[in-house]
């Protein structure tokens, strides 16, 4: 089993793909410095508002803002390990793996631990690559931004995302924090894709989960949060985005996710990991590989 | 004695949403220790659906599978270990080495190490210290890393679909012999193809497949019907010698077209017509019994389910 998942490991590290991703990633920090740098010189000349955004207003955004991180990053993950079935499967390497194990399921048990390595990975790397990218174009700090933290109506407004503007965490530990959190949030996303791709064997099942949150999950959630703004914190596309965990906390507003702990989102999509697991250990199990 | 691998009446079917495709129909067989099995057919004829059975990846609808003593039919059984595959145009993790990619792949079951690895390589005929990677390798040379890794852990069964894919002849040749090796050694051995002249030099016992259907089965032992033979002699007086003792025999004669030479049918063995010829006084080229290949009987075969 651990000698399995060391092959599902090297697998889904050795792949091309993440070249793929560290474009990406490299690409989005860039954008986000540009546009970051943009909105401090508007506020400046509009307002005559000093907010000035350092390193780690990048991956803040990066990671945080539903644009970002759900369109973006979670189609990029999918489209990272979501196929690792079709590509054994295409590949005629199913019939070498699964004859060498006793079970025809520890092909897939050993996947999910790969699966949620290879998401730690994937959100590692964006966090270092855009703190890399910053570090070019903005200045280092240990704090977080007056940018990030202001609580003017103008800044707060024009960040387009939210954050506690007394942050607790220092910026290591919120990331080390937001890995925890994004991982098993985008485990849960390829293993669905990983099941239903057993079911239905096109490339195009893969991205089924992330069409879903796209274009249904979100859909829904911005129609629900119009009417009753408590009702987003429902949709997983809002529990997806850690700082959403904050929104409305210090408005008068009714709280979003602000009622929901960081450990109740972790919880679900553990509990989500797990469904997905047990659909997949049975479809291995019993459906023709 | 138990079998290696035993086959009763498989059936396998895929649904689609208005019909029902049969793939394998009442498929059965047996294969003993030491034995190599051809399974013969064109392509669609089920091959691969039935190797994907017998290693455990897929179910029949219908019919028991017994490998290595399990029975694969029980929805919750074990696999055996002891099964070697090679799928056809097998691939490997592109951006590592060959050598990397069998040392996973041999950790999966720990039974061997690093040095049974690069034995295994060098025996293929691949360099272990070759730092290119799998994904480009030739087609030639992958196939031969895909046989490493079927045999590497000296299997009991081997399941081989189409195995002399992209070899060159030395290759072929090569892999004939060390087949034919590991089934003296008591590997049994199960061998997909639509090389019939492969299957001819290499197999014990051959099955003919048609869509789903096992036309017919044949062994190495069965009785080749004889009908006589071809030769071709030297010149006319050694052609007329050959007609008188095909009088005498009551034999049927044609010659070849601006040949000094022909078919002889009759029940004459070809050691007692040989003899009697020479006796007699004939310069013979070249004698041939007439015998069905597997290529005749294969195209017998496919011919008569036409009818």
């Amino acid at each position: 089993m651990f000698c399995m998942m060391r092959y599902q490991c090297s697998r889904l590290f050795s792949s091309k793909r993440w070249l793929f991703v560290l474009v990406i990633d490299a690409f989005l920090a860039l954008a986000v410095v540009l546009d970051r740098k943009d909105r401090i010189s508007y506020l400046l000349t509009k307002y005559y508002i000093s907010a000035p955004a350092n390193i780690w207003d990048v991956p803040v955004q990066m990671l945080c803002a539903d644009i970002m991180m759900i369109i973006i990053l979670v189609t990029t993950f999918v489209f990272l390990v979501g196929d690792a079935f079709l590509r054994d499967e295409h590949a005629g390497r199913l019939p070498m793996l699964v004859s060498r194990t006793r079970n025809r399921a520890t092909w897939f048990v050993s996947l999910i631990p790969a699966l949620f390595l290879a998401a730690v990975a994937f959100v590692g790397a964006a966090v270092v690559i855009s703190l890399g990218i910053a570090l070019l174009f903005l200045p280092a700090s240990t704090s977080f931004s007056p940018f990030l933290t202001s609580t003017i109506n103008q800044v707060y407004s024009f960040r387009a995302y939210h954050f506690l503007p007394n942050m607790p965490l220092s910026p290591p530990l919120f990331f080390a924090g937001l890995i925890g959190y994004l991982a098993p949030a985008l485990c849960s996303i390829a293993l669905l894709s990983v099941v239903i791709s057993i079911w239905w064997r096109q490339t195009v099942a893969v991205f089924i989960p992330v069409v879903w949150i796209l274009m249904v999950d979100m859909s829904l959630q911005g129609g629900v949060t119009r009417f009753s703004p408590g009702g987003g914190r429902f949709f997983f596309s809002t529990q997806l985005q850690l700082t959403q965990h904050w929104q409305w906390a210090d408005s008068k507003i009714t709280a979003a996710l602000y009622p929901f702990p960081v450990a109740a989102s972790v919880i679900v999509f553990g509990i989500l990991c797990v469904i997905w697991s047990a659909l997949g250990y049975f479809s291995a199990r019993y459906v023709d590989l | 004695m138990e079998h290696v691998c035993e086959l009763t009446e498989i059936c396998k079917q895929y649904r689609s949403r208005k019909t029902v495709h049969e793939v394998l129909h009442d498929v059965s067989m047996t294969l003993d220790a030491g034995e190599v099995f051809g399974f013969i057919g064109p392509n669609g004829a089920g091959k691969t659906t039935l190797l994907r059975i017998m290693c455990g990846l897929a179910h029949p609808t219908k019919g028991k599978v017994t490998i290595l003593g399990t029975d694969l039919t029980v929805r919750n059984a074990q696999l055996p270990t002891g099964i070697g595959v090679l799928v056809e145009y097998p691939s490997f993790i592109p951006e590592l080495t060959g050598r990397r990619n069998l040392q996973l792949l041999a950790s999966i079951r720990g039974v061997i190490g690093l040095p049974e690895v690069d034995a295994t390589m060098e025996l293929m005929g691949l360099d272990p210290g070759n730092k290119t990677p799998a994904g480009r390798y030739s087609l030639g040379m992958r196939q031969r890393l895909g046989l490493a890794q079927a045999i590497m852990e000296k299997p009991r069964l081997l399941l081989l679909d189409e195995p002399t894919n992209g070899l060159d002849p030395q290759g072929v040749a090569e892999l004939r012999s060390y087949i034919r090796h590991l089934a003296d050694q008591g590997v049994a051995i199960f061998l997909a193809s639509h090389l019939l002249n492969e299957v001819e030099q290499i197999c014990d016992r051959v099955a003919i497949v048609k869509q789903g259907h096992v036309l017919r089965q044949m062994s190495k032992n069965d009785p080749v019907p004889y009908r006589g033979f071809s030769l071709q002699v030297s010149g006319t007086k050694d052609w007329s010698l050959v007609q008188q003792w095909a009088a005498q025999h009551q034999a049927t004669l044609s010659q070849k077209d601006g040949v000094q030479g022909g078919m002889v049918g009759t029940a004459v063995p070809v050691p007692a017509a040989l003899r009697d010829l020479v006796h007699a006084g004939a310069s013979i080229e070249s004698i041939t019994p007439d015998r069905d290949t597997l290529e005749t009987t294969f195209l017998q075969a496919i011919q008569e389910e036409k009818k």
